[in-house]
């Protein structure tokens, strides 16, 4: 399955696509959730709704 | 990228993760900035107890007062004659002449020093010395009286 599948089906609500898509980009999330070299817990939460916010807003443009 | 210079990976996955990458960096920086705000704000409960309960609060007031006027000084900003709350010194200052007034003033609130309100004042050090000495014992004179 190539990740435009994917991540239409996660944004359909799939679950597992959407648990498969926040994996993938999990690396970038943790890295961005460490403030001053330490990991924050509560941005790293709101870094993953961010993530299912945008999941559910993007749009492919034609 | 393959042989040709051709882009082989998927455009959608680029584009989502662009997309992705810079909400997830503007709700970072928003976050950061309210963790800023929100520690600036906070007293801890242990200083708070201790400026309220440790000392009377008319001690605390005054303290709290002679802060203020420190960081308006700071700033370039002297208090007034009328605005001193000792009504017993300010009737003694007013006793005095308007050039030891000002000599008083230069030296206490604007912290000039005696050659500075020499040059000011066109004259020389020690008669400036002489004047200010002269009014802080007749004010101390005065104030003895209550």
């Amino acid at each position: 399955m190539n990740f435009e599948e994917l991540l239409f089906q996660a944004k359909m609500g799939d679950e597992k696509a959407t648990k498969q898509v926040l994996e993938m980009y999990q690396p970038l999330l943790v890295k961005n959730a460490l403030v001053n070299g330490a990991f924050d817990e509560d941005l790293y939460q709101e870094l993953l709704l961010e993530t299912l916010k945008c999941i559910n807003n993007f749009r492919k443009l034609e | 990228m393959n042989k040709n210079n051709k882009f082989t990976g998927s455009e959608v996955k680029n584009k989502f993760t662009t997309y992705l990458l810079s909400s997830i960096r503007g709700k970072r920086s928003y976050y950061l900035k309210k963790k800023i705000r929100t520690a600036n704000a906070e007293i801890s409960v242990d200083e708070f107890m201790q400026t309220e309960m440790g000392i009377p609060f008319e001690e605390s007031l005054e303290q709290r007062l002679k802060e203020e006027l420190l960081f308006q000084e700071a700033e370039g900003i002297y208090p007034e004659w009328n605005e001193l709350t000792d009504q017993k010194l300010v009737r003694s200052l007013l006793r005095l002449s308007e050039e030891e007034r000002k000599l008083i003033y230069q030296h206490v609130f604007e912290g000039k020093t005696f050659p500075e309100m020499g040059l000011m004042n066109c004259l020389p050090t020690y008669r400036i010395k002489g004047i200010y000495f002269y009014a802080i014992r007749k004010v101390r004179k005065m104030m003895e009286g209550r």
